[in-house]
């Protein structure tokens, strides 16, 4: 046989085959990132200079808005804003995360799984290029304590395994009833309102307690809490850990309930 | 020792968006065979058979409703062209991604793909996007993909419409050595005097049941006289 491939792949039982497989996920990942920028000069450096523009016009417009000072507000939508890319990326990909896999679902005896992978590496190179706008920020307007704002980079992996469950849960029911890929969009876009990202919760005085019952809130302040005040956010850490236990639990019920029937779904 | 066996297989395939009528189709009936090494099965049978279902349930890309498949041996799969495909990456990256895909790691992979890449003859247009390829082009990249990644069990479904006659007649010659090497190949299609040249043996399927299996030739008469 001329150009049969003979050699042998070494596979080992007991590391699961989505993550035997990173290679072929984060080629995958990469080919989505090239073709976003494909022929396009600035390349990905154009999510760098959008974010950072975006940042820019939010801040002069809100920002005289607001009551708070220019430092702090930069600080504050900033990073509000970057998480929130982040969340929002997650949850409006992940609902078609396995629609738009379709061709290798239905193609290849693969663990679906990596094309959740896939979809949340994308998210996050787009997290670590945006977030060097932050840094451009808090160059210019420093964290109180340099320490303390080290923590901040502990949200990531927190982050991470949020997108992962929430991508796994929205791919699996929004393959199935169509409805709650636009339901999800809806959503994410009122949430954005919602969630103190704009604007401040003390400035709405008695009414701004309400933020907190905001999950988002909570996920943003795991990251911005470190760098704006210098402190870190027991009590977020704490719910966002809980959401991050028992949404990783429903969703690999919901998923392995549902798994073999994906295929007939996209 | 490469083995395929199917035990009592039955899948109901899923309906959508009808209100009135059954929410699902019996689409394999208690299928069960076995086919040892050298074995070339074809699989005959009207559209809607439940053909293409047998070769995804064997291939293992959908389970089965009840029974299972055990196979003793490397499976590679070559169903509709376009699946299991990046259409947006170049020929060459797709060998890249399905050797990935397979385990290897970036080095061979790399090196790897480049005599399959020779062997499917696609010249330049391996550095073009996939989207950009014809019908019968597509088709021989994913042939030389399947047919190169060591598998022992090779499904195939419908595979020869799109060739050109003489990749025709190099894809038959590797079918051969696969089988040759101890390996099994599944083939369905329309096309009797393919499945007469590359089979042994045939499977009759009507309506998701095995009608009759046994040598190709009687599987062929028996269906062309209903």
């Amino acid at each position: 046989m001329d150009a049969t491939v003979t050699e042998e792949v070494r596979q080992s039982a007991r590391v699961p085959r989505v993550i035997q497989l990173w290679r072929f996920w984060l080629t995958l990942a990469w080919h989505d990132w090239r073709r976003r920028f494909r022929r396009s000069l600035l390349g990905a450096a154009w999510l760098f200079v959008s974010f950072g523009l975006f940042i820019a016009v939010k801040i002069l417009i809100f920002g005289v808005l607001s009551a708070e000072s220019m430092a702090f507000f930069s600080v504050w939508l900033s990073t509000g804003f970057l998480i929130w890319t982040f969340v929002q990326a997650n949850l409006v990909e992940g609902c078609n995360v396995f629609i738009t896999s379709a061709r290798w679902i239905k193609g290849a005896d693969l663990p679906y799984g990596i094309y959740v992978l896939q979809s949340v590496t994308r998210s996050l190179i787009q997290l670590i290029l945006s977030g060097l706008v932050i840094v451009i920020v808090l160059i210019l307007f420093p964290p109180p304590d340099i320490w303390m704002a080290l923590t901040s980079l502990l949200a990531l992996p927190v982050l991470i395994v949020n997108g992962i469950w929430s991508q796994l849960l929205l791919g699996t029911i929004c393959a199935r009833f169509r409805d709650l890929i636009h339901l999800t969009q809806t959503a994410t876009r009122l949430l954005f309102f919602l969630t103190p990202i704009l604007w401040v919760p003390e400035s709405f005085g008695e009414y701004g307690r309400y933020a907190d019952y905001n999950p988002f809130t909570h996920v943003i302040a795991l990251f911005r809490d470190p760098l704006i005040y210098g402190t870190f956010p027991v009590d977020s850490w704490l719910i966002v850990l809980g959401i991050t236990a028992g949404g990783s639990a429903l969703s690999a019920y919901v998923f392995t309930r549902n798994k073999h029937r994906i295929f007939y779904w996209v | 020792m490469t083995r395929l066996l199917a035990h009592d297989i039955s899948l109901n395939y899923p309906l959508f968006g009808r209100k009135q009528s059954a929410d699902q189709q019996l689409a394999l009936d208690r299928v069960s065979f076995d086919l040892a090494e050298g074995d070339k099965l074809g699989l005959v049978g009207a559209n809607g058979a439940g053909k293409t279902t047998l070769l995804r349930v064997l291939a293992g890309v959908v389970k089965p409703d009840s029974g299972w498949v055990e196979t003793y041996g490397r499976v590679q799969s070559l169903m509709e062209t376009g699946l299991g495909i990046n259409g947006d990456a170049s020929g060459r990256e797709n060998i890249r991604l399905r050797l990935l895909a397979a385990g290897h790691d970036w080095q061979a992979a790399r090196r790897l793909a480049e005599p399959i890449g020779v062997y499917s003859e696609l010249g330049e247009y391996l550095d073009r996007p996939v989207d950009t390829y014809s019908r019968g082009m597509q088709l021989r990249l994913s042939f030389s993909i399947a047919t190169s990644l060591d598998a022992d069990i090779l499904i195939m479904d419908e595979w020869i419409g799109a060739g050109d006659a003489a990749f025709r007649q190099k894809a038959t010659k590797r079918m051969q050595e696969l089988v040759d090497n101890a390996g099994i190949v599944v083939l369905a299609s329309h096309n009797n005097r393919l499945l007469e040249q590359v089979c042994n043996k045939g499977l009759y399927l009507e309506a998701g049941r095995i009608r009759f299996f046994g040598d190709i030739k009687d599987a062929i008469r028996c269906y062309g006289e209903n």
